[in-house]
């Protein structure tokens, strides 16, 4: 599903965000991406849903090097790819219900389609009665429910979500943590970026954790917890582990 | 096409003042192309007018005997009847003299100190090719300093100065265009930099290029056919003043010279198809600009 072969994240003549990640998710995994604030978590979820480019390495996305993708090919791929903001990014002037139309309107799916599945999530996510609200009439909770509603609703293949329950109370967060739990049963990868240690530690998902600009894979669960055997491809995702490239140190 | 926009384009302050700019230049190539359609049936007129023309001067002496001077003129009517390809000639009177000399001259051109030639107006198929020069060398045998005029060098040079007319309205026509395409140009570009964060967002939701463009584009369109529609309605009504003024101040001063300023109802066709010529001018530069700027995204 994804793969980050020796990334290097630098923004200018800055220090390095991200120095020789590499590591695999495999299709259909739950991943907490977890680390200090500024550690670098939105910047590895940015390589993920293409909105920057690593200074250095290799990022394969669904099987593709994202380095030899052309401009025309990534909107099918960004397509696949759900993703909640961490500041929300909501279109201001348009409701609560286009906003979350808006990928499947960009997709083509059909108006009573669009109507039926959006009035239906936004049900489930606690906002059926905010429907034609604009966003800066939401409270930054409800506003964060929108967002994800919106990074959901065309169920993506894979969902990144940045501090998707910095903003709900408790049993808003956990219901979400739900929702993202049940597209996960569904087949969607999951990648959640969090430094709440209190919801990493209520579910027990592997995690990524980002430390001294690299990263580290750790799995709460006994290994016997693994449903199938780890495959090649998916070895560094589910073991203690990051892979190594040959020759890194 | 004009339906729902995910971008607040309708809203921005630079967009506003756009159909009143396509509006403008299209009022601009109203009049320009009018000015043009008007000159080429000028041109036409004065060429039909007289491509079956020929005027033959005869300079007699004041001094000439009366006897003298009616057998020459015979000699050059005969001379020139009989030359192939002419249909017709008749000697002006006094009158008619006058009544060409009036617009330089005054009313009085015959009464004036100045010796006149006698003028022959000679008519001839139009598809004859007549030896100006050898008419000429035989009518100075009988008649001496005899002079052909076929108006083909006062009429060059009148067409050329049309056709220089005509260039220079369709120089400013291009001019209106470009200035419209320009503005679209930096009305798009404005909007681009406006909802770069709106753009950003659905460009990650998976929105490629085209679909942002076609937000653009319905609105440039929109734009350039109320603008087109309402320059159209001020040029018409312009260009239909300006004529009734010209052929009405023209037929005061001069009626002989009087000519229909009116367009012909093809080139009302022409006129009214500027709108949708603008509006698709504006559609495809907005959807350039936009597809050229997401280009530079990442």
């Amino acid at each position: 599903m994804i793969l980050f072969d020796g990334v290097a994240v630098q923004y200018s003549a800055g220090p390095p965000i991200l120095h020789d990640v590499t590591f695999t998710l495999a299709p259909g995994s739950f991943h907490f991406l977890v680390g200090r604030s500024g550690a670098g978590k939105s910047s590895m979820l940015k390589v993920m849903y293409l909105g920057l480019r690593p200074t250095r390495g290799t990022v394969s996305l669904f099987g593709r090097d994202v380095a030899s993708l052309n401009r025309a090919e990534m909107p099918a791929l960004r397509r696949r790819v759900g993703v909640v903001f961490q500041d929300f990014r909501l279109i201001e002037h348009l409701s609560t219900f286009d906003n979350v139309a808006l990928p499947l309107r960009i997709a083509g799916v059909r108006e009573a389609e669009i109507k039926k599945h959006v009035t239906e999530l936004l049900a489930w996510v606690g906002l059926k009665d905010h429907l034609d609200a604009l966003p800066p009439t939401l409270s930054g909770g409800q506003q964060q429910r929108v967002s994800i509603a919106r990074a959901v609703i065309a169920r993506p293949s894979l969902l990144l979500a940045d501090e998707p329950t910095g903003n709900v109370d408790d049993v808003i967060g956990l219901r979400l943590m739900y929702l993202f739990e049940e597209l996960n049963r569904l087949g969607t990868t999951v990648v959640i970026a969090t430094h709440n240690d209190t919801l990493v530690s209520r579910f027990s998902h592997r995690q990524l954790r980002i430390e001294e600009s690299s990263i580290r894979v750790f799995d709460p669960r006994p290994m016997t917890a693994y449903p199938s055997p780890p495959t090649p491809a998916t070895t560094a995702a589910q073991g203690a582990s990051p892979a190594r490239r040959p020759g890194a140190a | 096409m004009f339906g729902r926009s995910d971008l607040p384009l309708n809203r921005d302050a630079s967009a506003r003042f756009l159909p009143w700019i396509i509006g403008f230049m299209t009022y601009l190539c109203v009049i320009a192309i009018a000015a043009a359609l008007t000159v080429d049936r000028v041109a036409e007129h004065w060429r039909q007018g007289l491509a079956g023309n020929l005027t033959v001067e005869l300079p007699f002496p004041a001094e000439l005997e009366t006897e003298k001077r009616a057998e020459q003129l015979d000699g050059a009517m005969a001379l020139i009847a009989d030359t192939p390809g002419v249909t017709g000639a008749t000697v002006l009177e006094d009158q008619q003299i006058a009544a060409l000399l009036e617009p330089w001259l005054g009313p009085d051109a015959t009464q004036l100190d100045v010796p006149l030639p006698t003028m022959v107006a000679v008519t001839r198929r139009t598809d004859a090719v007549i030896d100006l020069a050898g008419l000429r060398t035989k009518l100075q045998q009988i008649v001496p300093n005899a002079q052909v005029d076929d108006h083909g060098d006062w009429v060059s040079d009148a067409l050329g100065f049309l056709r220089s007319l005509q260039a220079l309205a369709g120089a400013l026509s291009a001019l209106a265009l470009a200035a419209a395409a320009l503005t679209v140009i930096f009305v798009t570009r404005t909007g681009l930099a406006t909802h770069r964060g709106v753009i950003e967002v659905v460009h990650l939701i998976g929105a490629p290029d085209r679909y942002i463009a076609r937000q653009f584009q319905a609105q440039a369109l929109k734009h350039g056919i109320l603008g087109g529609v309402v320059g159209l309605g001020f040029g018409a009504v312009t260009v239909l003043g300006i004529g009734r003024l010209i052929a009405y101040s023209l037929d005061a001063a001069n009626p002989g010279l009087a000519f229909d300023f009116r367009l012909l109802p093809w080139q009302w066709v022409v006129l009214g198809a500027l709108p949708l010529v603008v509006a698709l001018l504006a559609m495809f530069t907005a959807r350039r600009t936009v597809m050229r700027s997401l280009a530079k995204m990442p």
